[in-house]
């Protein structure tokens, strides 16, 4: 397998997956931030994005100039087939190992303390 | 998002980010951060969404995102750090040059005044230096420390450099981590006996660790036992040449006057800067030897007197000085019970000696208070030549306003315009640096010859420490002397200039410039006036009537002549007049002084004495007020005494016949009082006149005062030289003229003089340049002004006042200021120093307040007069 992904990474590719033609810096943030409860920084996720696009597993171009962010452009990502695979090739390892971890990972809800 | 055309985001950490990585690349980034911000500001406070602003763009700053563009930006369009600055750097210097050689008048104004400014700064820099590097040498420079005392008797607290002797002991025994100890008695004075006469040297008691604690380099002898034993002799090699010639010297005896035979255990090599000061160590063991032989005492074992002794410990490197102090101030509490004020122990480090002024130093004192009151006047002097330079170039800020609007409309920026006139202000700097440089060096042997031991204390050689603090010294003058302009510079406005409206420089830096003019003006004034003052006040001096005849009176040393040999074969001469002797010079610093009681009970007072023969009194042309001169009968002790006036008032007897006769109890004997003499000086000018007798006793005569008649003195004193060898064939014949004897004592006055002149020098010669360049600036300006007014009809002279009245004010208002500051300052301040002293009169200010507007009237005069005989057609003609 080409290129070992994160946990973080993974998180941010999916939901640029998610977010589709509206995945830029500031929605992802977003998203992640919503569904995690976590506070991530501009800078960090940046980082992640950079490296993604290091490893060939995201693409991205410069969009039109908006009026919020002071007549600067917005740059928008999308995933590569590259990327896709990956994401394919992590989630077939999750679910051949939760196969067979079943039993162990039962929670018991039953019986009040 | 109703509210975000007010509240933005703070500036600074994007200018931060721009100035890491480049805007255009980090623009989607920098659009992320400001959108988080205006979605932040709805969600919370202003205050918390710009601090969580601040907080993003840091947290990008610090990314690898920012980093990987950064980097992608710089391989694509090359870094623009090193190189691009490299290139405007080359055209500044180029721009800057140019600048300088077109406005060749203005350059020579700017270089000449700030070398001279300079030049008192690099003295007093390199003074400052040498004050620094003493001691460096020591290799165990960091870990040596000197016990000092303080004493603190109610009144006034001191600090002695010294202690008492038995600190030595109780440090050795009594405390751990110390290395070394070693104790110095500094009184060494030998006189070495050298065929018939002595050679004098001065050294130290020294223990004999002293070679282990200190570095000190030995050429002959072993450094381990050369001051071990008793009556050893460790020389330098200065000293050893001055005793030995072409012979080995160790070993060899030396009989010192007073002491006894001293063997030759050493010879040093000289020494750099040091506070130690000295040419002769002898063990410290040879103290208690003469106190044995000799009978002296030098106070080893005393607690009380903390003159002569010093105590030097080397500590373990790290360990703490404070317990030490402690340690000696708890154990020492017993020995001072009894003493009148109080003594507490400190420490010192060594390295710190040379910049502190203790009483009781032990070699050179370097007055640190004096180095400053030196750096002061340094920039007292340089400053007023960074402000000529400031107002100059603002002054012609219309012609270079032009250049500077088109650098901006091309697309320069203002922290290039700042630059740019910065750069153009260290280059002329640098320049003015190589000049104050050779002026130091040719001035530095006048400063050294002015200071007491001054080439000991300062070597003043251009080192690598002088020269990079030289260099640093030069830069920091040009960026001072350039600041101002190159900030007014850079905040034009380019469209002004370039519209050619003239309003810039508003009122309030006429102003201040008006008043940097009076300043300088002011303070060459008060120079000045210290030159005149200090010149009458030598004048005084030098004419004052000390109440004694000094005209063509020759002080003879007798050494070991026969006094009444000498008294009849000089008597013999036809040229001398009368022969006298005395046991010391009037008017000289070196006079003893003695206690003296009355019969009843009393107090003692302390009293100036001399002893002189019976002759001394018609010699000197002295006055008799009551009573008698010594009789002139064969010496059978002392009986009497001669006395001042000040002596009678000192111990209430009102008229001098109701003295005489009056008995007094000296040195354990009863002397009466013969006779009553009129005051006379018989200290320096400087001090009042105090109690003082006349002695008689004959033992104790050193000089012959031998009177001659005027004529021609060359051949007189060959003639007296030659009757010495008949008297006294093994000594060298030694004589002075009295009056050179008492002038000595004003060698001061000549070079306060000195000082105060060459300071005035420089100060009016800087003053006088800045206001030329003013005055140049103002009469180019108001040319046509003069043109119009000559086709008008205004005369030549009056063209010439128009122009000059303006300055003429501010040199008025200069002089107003400066001659009350002055004379409050020589009068009350200076020369309150001095008892007989010439009051600071209106001649010595009106001759400072002449010469002051005769230079300034020159430097203005020469502008105007000729802007004034311009013919009109010349200036008016391209209108």
């Amino acid at each position: 397998m080409k290129g070992f992904i994160g946990e973080f990474e993974e998180l941010v590719l999916l939901t640029i997956a998610g977010l589709g033609d509206d995945a830029y810096g500031v929605s992802v943030k977003q998203d992640i931030e919503q569904r995690t409860t976590r506070k991530i920084s501009i800078g960090a996720l940046h980082s992640t994005i950079t490296r993604l696009e290091e490893k060939g597993f995201i693409k991205s171009w410069l969009g039109g100039s908006t009026q919020e962010r002071g007549g600067r452009r917005k740059r928008y990502f999308e995933l590569t087939t590259n990327g896709k695979e990956a994401l394919h090739a992590i989630k077939e390892l999750r679910d051949e190992l939760w196969k067979n971890a079943q039993a162990k990972l039962s929670i018991d809800y039953g019986k009040p303390q | 998002m109703g509210n975000h055309n007010k509240v933005n985001p703070p500036k600074w950490p994007q200018r931060l980010l721009g100035w890491y990585c480049d805007p255009l690349a980090a623009e989607d980034l920098l659009g992320d951060v400001d959108e988080i911000f205006y979605y932040n500001l709805e969600h919370m406070s202003a205050r918390k969404a710009r601090w969580k602003y601040v907080w993003q763009v840091f947290s990008l700053l610090f990314s690898k995102a920012v980093r990987k563009r950064r980097k992608e930006h710089r391989e694509k369009y090359g870094s623009e750090g090193f190189f691009k600055g490299f290139y405007l750097f080359n055209s500044y210097l180029k721009v800057g040059f140019r600048n300088l050689v077109r406005y060749r008048f203005y350059t020579i104004i700017n270089i000449v005044g700030l070398s001279m400014g300079m030049t008192v700064g690099l003295l007093a820099l390199a003074a400052y230096v040498d004050v620094e590097e003493v001691d460096d040498f020591q290799t165990n420079l960091d870990n040596i420390y000197r016990v000092i005392t303080h004493y603190d008797d109610g009144d006034r607290k001191r600090t002695y450099a010294s202690t008492s002797a038995p600190v030595s002991d109780l440090v050795k025994e009594q405390f751990t981590g110390i290395e070394q100890v070693v104790s110095f008695n500094s009184s060494f004075n030998p006189e070495i006996v050298l065929g018939k006469g002595t050679v004098p040297l001065f050294g130290y008691y020294a223990d004999q660790s002293f070679f282990d604690v200190f570095t000190f380099e030995l050429l002959a002898g072993d450094p381990a036992t050369a001051l071990s034993d008793p009556y050893s002799l460790v020389l330098t090699e200065k000293a050893a040449e001055k005793l030995f010639y072409n012979v080995d010297p160790i070993g060899k005896t030396l009989e010192v006057q007073d002491a006894g035979i001293f063997t030759v255990t050493g010879i040093m090599k000289e020494y750099p800067r040091s506070h130690l000061l000295f040419e002769a160590l002898t063990s410290y063991s040879t103290l208690a030897a003469l106190e044995k032989a000799n009978d002296r005492t030098f106070g080893l074992n005393d607690w009380g007197p903390v003159t002569n002794f010093y105590t030097y410990v080397q500590l373990a490197p790290g360990k703490d000085v404070s317990s030490l102090v402690n340690g000696l101030n708890a154990s020492i509490t017993a020995q001072f019970e009894g003493a009148r004020g109080s003594v507490s122990f400190g420490i010192q480090a060594m390295s710190d000696i040379a910049k502190t002024d203790h009483s009781n130093e032990i070699g050179m004192g370097w007055g640190t208070a004096a180095l400053a009151v030196f750096l002061v006047l340094a920039l007292l002097i340089l400053l007023p030549a960074c402000f000529n330079y400031a107002n100059i170039s603002i002054s012609r800020s219309l012609k270079r306003a032009k250049e500077i609007g088109l650098r901006k409309v091309s697309g320069g920026q203002s922290s290039h315009i700042f630059l740019q006139f910065i750069m153009e202000t260290l280059l002329m700097s640098i320049v003015s640096l190589l000049v104050a440089v050779y002026l130091f060096v040719l001035i530095r042997a006048e400063f050294q010859s002015m200071v007491v031991q001054g080439s000991r204390a300062f070597d003043l050689e251009i080192n690598f420490q002088t020269g990079v603090t030289f260099v640093l010294f030069g830069l920091l003058t040009g960026i001072l002397a350039g600041l101002l302009p190159a900030i007014y510079f850079s905040k034009l406005n380019p469209i002004e200039t370039l519209r050619n409206s003239s309003a810039s420089g508003g009122l309030s830096k006429v102003r201040v410039k008006k008043w940097l003019i009076v300043t300088q003006f002011a303070l060459s004034l008060i120079f000045i006036m210290g030159v005149a003052v200090v010149i009458k006040q030598y004048r005084y001096a030098l004419n004052y009537d000390m109440g004694f005849a000094y005209e063509q009176v020759l002080d003879v040393e007798l050494k070991d002549a026969d006094q009444d040999v000498f008294r009849t074969e000089f008597g013999k001469l036809a040229e001398v007049e009368n022969v006298s002797m005395s046991s010391s010079i009037p008017g000289s610093w070196e006079s003893t002084s003695t206690w003296v009681k009355t019969e009843v009970k009393g107090d003692s007072v302390e009293v100036y004495q001399m002893f002189i023969d019976e002759h001394y009194i018609d010699n000197l042309e002295l006055t008799l007020l009551a009573g008698e001169n010594f009789p002139q009968t064969v010496f059978k002790g002392e009986q009497h005494i001669l006395v001042n006036e000040e002596f009678l008032k000192n111990f209430n007897l009102a008229t001098p016949s109701e003295a005489l006769g009056q008995a007094f109890l000296v040195n354990g004997m009863e002397l009466t009082i013969l006779g009553v003499v009129k005051d006379f000086n018989h200290l320096p000018l400087r001090e009042r006149i105090s109690s003082f007798f006349f002695r008689y006793n004959p033992e104790r005569l050193a000089f012959a005062n031998v009177k001659l008649a005027s004529g021609d003195i060359q051949e007189t004193i060959e003639q007296l030289e030659g009757q010495w060898e008949l008297i006294s064939p093994t000594t060298k014949f030694e004589a002075s003229f009295l009056e050179d004897d008492l002038n000595e004592g004003l060698v001061s006055f000549i070079v306060m003089a000195k000082v105060f002149g060459f300071l005035g020098l420089l100060a009016i010669i800087i003053s006088c340049l800045g206001l030329l360049a003013m005055v140049v600036f103002n009469t180019e300006s108001r040319i046509k002004e003069m043109g119009v007014r000559k086709v008008m009809g205004a005369s030549v002279s009056q063209l010439a006042y128009i122009l000059s009245r303006s300055f003429i004010k501010l040199i008025l208002i200069a002089t107003l200021i400066a001659v009350p500051l002055g004379y409050f300052f020589f009068d009350q301040v200076i020369l309150r120093i001095h008892h007989f002293r010439a009051a600071v009169g209106a001649g010595e200010i009106l001759i400072s307040v002449a010469f002051l507007f005769l230079m300034s009237l020159i430097t203005i005069g020469t502008r105007t007069i000729k802007v004034a005989h311009v013919n009109p057609v010349e200036c008016l003609r391209d209108e």
